[in-house]
């Protein structure tokens, strides 16, 4: 019986899937690593849950996620738990491809986590950390915080460094005359005085947190501030899709900030966020709201003389209404109702 | 046939590979590298000055020279065969005079009073068609009225004085960038900060101060919120650049200036442009641009049919400073 012989495959078919085989299992070594540098980076920084008995009860809604900014500026100064000056909501709605940036005012006078006395909403965290100001979030404006993310002052010098630093618009001159010098500084009351004149311009991470933490001289004081931090947000995105950074730069930056962001985001639940925006890009809608003094609210006076921001009770719960649903405005109404500790 | 053993040792390989290779990855930051000048690109009637890396240099179509070192200048202006800048150091700032080889003449304003409570800064210089005295932009007042932002100045060479000429409203935002019209000194532009009465949103409008009357008014709405304009070199036509309303770029604009203001607004582009500056050559045009995440550039562009065309860049190495002016001189024939 004649020996039957085994086809041979072509010599450039047999290079070809090597080749093929090579890049992909290049890819995944790759990746692999990448995923576990980025667990790691998020199981390192994320803060321990600590219960905190929130007032209402809160569900997160489908098709819908609620992601709760927060930065500090006096993380490097001081021990305890910082105050959290930057709260802003992301409110993803992935139904009707919208994307609301709501900021608080940091001074806004609300219910503490203690349930029992009032102070200033970024002073929440000091009580419990993150939770704590999770908490207050959630009992102030019914909003069900579904994810966080935390940011101090050298995370955020790092994470505008690590993407090379982005080209802004300073859409204000910003004059300060006590710009607090405790980056790399022993002193925590160090000032110094701080000029940034208008228009395009390219900050690297330390112009940027300048630009974005002064509010002294300025009419509108911490709203100015807070504008100028969406507008950073906005353009720190534009500037992530346009980078000229490649997957090859992922570990890198993520190391860059290990230990100075805390976040419970997961990678599938950034890869969700991110492809939702990615996907979607042409025809998401993008808002951003704050409670404006006058429109939102007013500026006044605690009974203890600190300087706060009372919100509107009716107006805010419109606005928040509109974004978060007739809930969050029920629970917002009630809340900002009958404050107490507030001079006539 | 596929080796099943040889194909197992490829995929452990090239996987083991991957996975080092992620981890050896150093992040390529975007990092200025040292300026190279294209200046044979300049239009021949063209002289621009500028600084970078804290050092004025001077570019002609034939030349690129360096004038200062280690000066640590930006917005640098000609004064005659002189040249200035603006020496800012944290907490002040102070214009320092230069001869053509680069070496320090005189202190023309001097910010630094030692003392931080007493300390000035000084921007935007800009010298008048006479050559005879330089606008700017202080907040020198602050020290006498309290007010904290920027006002306008006329610093008079001679003497040496300078006087005050639009106050902005206290908590404004301030006034920037003084532009004389080269066709006619008693026309200088400026921008004035300020913020909508109801809403609080900040925005900027173009203002003409008139040497004659001592005058300012606005040229532009606060709805159109623009900034940084530049007239021709015949004065009939004005650059400017306006916020668009998503917050991230500017869109570049070109109109016909004359007694009756700004008309015929046409808009040429949008992007990150900073310091528009008409050519000396009909149709030309030049100012500052980045792309991505990189610094500032240098480009010139044509202006075909209210578009821009033929962008040329004229500096890479991305070490402009975004928000340094620089200064266009006619080459005389």
């Amino acid at each position: 019986m004649p020996h039957k012989e085994k086809k041979k495959v072509p010599l450039i078919i047999r290079l070809a899937v090597y080749l093929i085989a090579a890049v992909i299992f290049f890819i995944f070594g790759y990746s692999f690593y990448i995923l576990t540098r980025v667990q790691q980076f998020v199981t390192s920084s994320t803060s321990p849950k600590i219960a905190v008995t929130p007032s209402v009860n809160l569900s997160s809604l489908p098709n819908q996620t609620n992601l709760l900014l927060l930065g500090s500026d006096n993380d490097q100064k001081f021990s305890g738990n910082p105050l959290t000056q930057t709260m802003m909501v992301v409110h993803f709605d992935y139904a009707k491809k919208e994307i609301d940036m709501f900021s608080i005012p940091r001074d806004l006078w609300v219910r503490m986590p203690s349930l029992t006395s009032y102070g200033k909403i970024d002073q929440a965290a000091e009580y419990n950390g993150i939770p704590s100001a999770i908490s207050v979030v959630e009992q102030t404006f019914g909003i069900p915080i579904d994810h966080y993310a935390w940011v101090g002052l050298y995370g955020f010098i790092k994470s505008i460094d690590a993407v090379g630093g982005v080209n802004i618009d300073a859409v204000h001159p910003v004059l300060d005359n006590a710009y607090p010098t405790d980056i790399n500084s022993s002193n925590p009351y160090g000032i110094k005085r701080l000029d940034i004149q208008a228009g395009m311009q390219h900050m690297n991470g330390e112009q940027a947190l300048e630009y974005v933490r002064s509010r002294h001289e300025d009419l509108i004081g911490d709203f100015g501030r807070t504008q100028r931090q969406r507008q950073l947000l906005l353009t720190l995105k534009q500037t992530l899709l346009q980078s000229k950074s490649s997957l090859l730069d992922v570990p890198a930056i993520f190391d860059s900030m290990k230990g100075q962001i805390k976040t419970d985001i997961n990678p599938l639940i950034a890869m969700q966020l991110a492809t939702f925006y990615i996907t979607n890009k042409g025809s998401i809608t993008q808002k951003q709201y704050t409670l404006t003094p006058g429109e939102y609210s007013q500026v006044g006076n605690s009974t203890d003389g600190q300087s706060i921001v009372i919100g509107d009770a009716t107006s805010s719960s419109m606005l928040v209404g509109k974004i978060f649903g007739s809930k969050a405005a029920h629970i917002t109404y009630h809340s900002l109702t009958n404050e107490k500790g507030i001079q006539p | 046939m596929i080796k099943k053993r040889t194909f197992i040792l490829v995929a452990i390989v090239f996987l083991l590979l991957g996975y080092f290779t992620a981890s050896q990855h150093t992040q390529k930051k975007a990092q200025s590298s040292p300026i190279q000048f294209y200046n044979s690109q300049l239009e021949p009637t063209d002289n621009i000055i500028l600084t970078s890396s804290g050092n004025i240099y001077s570019l002609s179509a034939k030349n690129a020279s360096q004038i200062t070192k280690n000066t640590n200048l930006i917005e640098p202006i000609t004064i005659g065969n002189n040249f200035a800048g603006v020496y800012k150091q944290t907490n002040y700032s102070s214009l320092i005079e230069y001869d053509s080889s680069g070496k320090e003449i005189k202190t023309l304003f001097d910010g630094n009073a030692q003392k931080i409570d007493n300390m000035l800064w000084i921007t935007d210089p800009a010298i008048d068609p006479t050559q005879t005295q330089i606008a700017f932009v202080s907040d020198q007042n602050r020290l006498i009225t309290g007010l904290p932002d920027n006002a306008l100045f006329l610093l008079n060479l001679s003497s040496g004085k300078t006087s005050t000429i639009a106050l902005p409203d206290h908590y404004s935002g301030g006034i920037a960038h003084p532009v004389w019209d080269m066709a006619d000194p008693t026309v200088l532009l400026y921008d004035y900060y300020q913020y909508t009465p109801n809403t609080l949103e900040p925005y900027s409008t173009i203002m003409e101060y008139d040497t004659n009357t001592n005058n300012s008014f606005p040229l532009t709405s606060s709805s159109q919120n623009v900034f940084q304009s530049s007239l021709s070199p015949d004065g009939k036509h004005i650059m400017y650049l306006q916020r668009n309303s998503n917050g991230l770029d500017v869109s570049l604009y070109l109109a016909d200036f004359s007694n009756n203001g700004i008309t015929n607004p046409v808009k040429l582009a949008s992007g990150d442009y900073a310091y528009p500056e008409f050519s000396y050559t009909l149709g030309y045009i030049y100012y500052l641009s980045a792309d991505a995440n990189d610094g500032y550039n240098l480009f010139k562009s044509k202006v075909v049919k209210n578009k821009l065309t033929d962008v040329t860049p004229l500096t890479t190495g991305s070490n402009l400073q975004g928000n340094s002016s620089y200064e266009i001189n006619e080459i005389q024939p």
